[in-house]
């Protein structure tokens, strides 16, 4: 009997990665006015859709890196399915590392069997409700400057009226960008809806390297 | 005079032989675009080469580009077999400048593509030359494949040096090594299917080549390969796919 070689045996067996990486402030502040509460909800909302999205020309690849007290991975990068299998809830503790998140997501996405260069070009979400209380000024440049995260897609949400809106606004690092300001908690689930369109656009794009700007403002007028 | 036309006649039972095909990938197909990339090989006197090129996708005439880039990048391997001493540095500079007329009236920038060669000489050896996306591939009997493309690790998909597109003289590689006395085989491929490669298994894939696809005839060979480019199995694969392969005789 012949032994044929197929070509599944050498070729992957799942779609390019589209990766997704959370930022997310779980600092002592964000337990006020149900923000943390709000927080976990939005984020476990967009997971589920993720989760559920058929025939994806992209796999939905979703990572969390939390910041509050200190700095931990939340979530390492999982497929859709897998992250919301293993997300649990934030708790709001401590203050806002917000440089040692940076350099932490840095390292992320240079390290290439994290995102493989056979990647779309990542989102980069940035969730924040007060003052980053170590160095960050730094980290970011070193972020913005590094080749993976220069190319990235980003989006940030100032939460509440103490967020220090000009670090987020340099984290997007682009004048035609804008920081979506959450008030209350429930533009906080505008703000993820906004993230998960955006990505899941991607995802069933024939072209999911192209990013399309979208005016967070615009929110009220997305339709699924 | 006669004598020396006979002097000059290709044994074609002692040279390497080749062949190759590409395949328009869904997404283009789905928006009604042609296949951007291209392949091309000849046989000449005193060697044979093989070139592939990936237009860019974003550029409203890379299917041009591509073609002009094998078609120069073919002429500059000729030039290098008859004059092996030149070097393969010289004949990347000539393939830029040779492309770019190739493309007029054309602007450069719209026809954007990459461009991976090789060529061989009876004494010269195996020259690559490749500049963007894309791999090659080598290997000697059954020992293990070395990827001579090593450096081309973009930093996401799609995202790539070109003809057409800013870069150095420096970001082309240039690979030569002596050509084995047993039997060996290179490949050229674009990322369409470099990418979906299983790093770990260049050798499987390299060994379907020879095994699955080799020994049909030169016409059944462009047949098979492009089945089994049609009807690849990489979920959501998008992108025009490319293999051209040269093998020892």
């Amino acid at each position: 009997m012949k032994n044929e070689i197929t070509i599944k045996e050498f070729t992957v067996d799942q779609a390019r990665p589209l990766p997704v990486f959370l930022l997310l402030d779980a600092s002592g502040s964000m337990a006020e006015s149900g923000k943390i509460e709000a927080l976990n909800r939005a984020v476990e909302e967009m997971l589920a859709t993720f989760a559920g999205e058929p025939d994806v020309r992209a796999m939905i690849q979703i990572g969390a890196i939390a910041f509050g007290g200190d700095v931990r991975v939340h979530l390492p990068l999982l497929s859709a399915d897998e992250a919301k299998k293993k997300w649990h809830p934030l708790v709001a503790q401590g203050n806002t590392p917000l440089g040692e998140t940076l350099t932490r997501l840095r390292v992320m996405l240079e390290d290439k069997k994290c995102v493989p260069s056979r990647s779309y070009r990542p989102t980069l979400v940035l969730v924040s409700d007060g003052q980053p209380n170590d160095e960050w000024q730094a980290p970011l440049k070193q972020l913005l400057e590094s080749p993976r995260a220069s190319k990235a897609a980003r989006m940030a949400m100032a939460v509440g009226a103490d967020a220090d809106v000009q670090m987020l606004q340099g984290f997007l690092n682009s004048p035609e960008s804008k920081v979506f300001q959450a008030h209350q908690a429930r533009d906080i689930h505008k703000f993820f809806k906004w993230v998960t369109m955006s990505v899941t656009v991607r995802s069933r794009s024939a072209t999911p390297d192209k990013i399309a700007p979208v005016d967070p403002m615009d929110i009220d007028e997305i339709r699924y | 005079m006669k004598s020396a036309t006979k002097h000059r006649r290709v044994n074609r039972a002692v040279v390497p032989e080749f062949f190759g095909a590409s395949m328009r990938g869904p997404m283009h197909q789905k928006a009604g675009r042609p296949c951007e990339d291209a392949w091309s090989g000849r046989v000449f006197v005193t060697g044979i080469a093989i070139a592939i090129a990936d237009g860019m996708g974003s550029k409203p005439c890379a299917a041009h580009g591509a073609q002009s880039a094998c078609a120069s990048a073919i002429r500059g391997a000729r030039l290098w077999a008859g004059a092996p001493r030149i070097g393969s540095e010289w004949v990347s500079r000539w393939v830029e400048a040779q492309w770019r007329f190739a493309v007029a009236p054309h602007e450069p920038q719209h026809c954007a593509t990459t461009c991976h060669l090789l060529a061989t000489h009876p004494e010269a050896g195996l020259m690559y030359a490749g500049l963007g996306d894309g791999m090659a591939l080598f290997q000697e009997g059954n020992q293990a494949v070395q990827c001579l493309s090593s450096r081309n690790t973009g930093n996401f998909l799609n995202e790539t040096l070109g003809l057409g597109v800013n870069h150095r003289m420096t970001d082309w590689i240039h690979v030569q090594i002596p050509l084995p006395k047993g039997p060996w085989i290179a490949v050229l491929l674009t990322d369409g299917i470099a990418d979906d490669l299983r790093p770990e298994k260049l050798d499987t894939f390299v060994k379907w080549l020879r095994k699955e696809i080799a020994p049909h005839s030169p016409a059944d060979r462009a047949t098979a390969l492009r089945r089994a480019l049609r009807d690849w199995p990489t979920p959501g694969h998008l992108d025009d796919k490319t293999v051209a392969v040269l093998l020892s005789p």
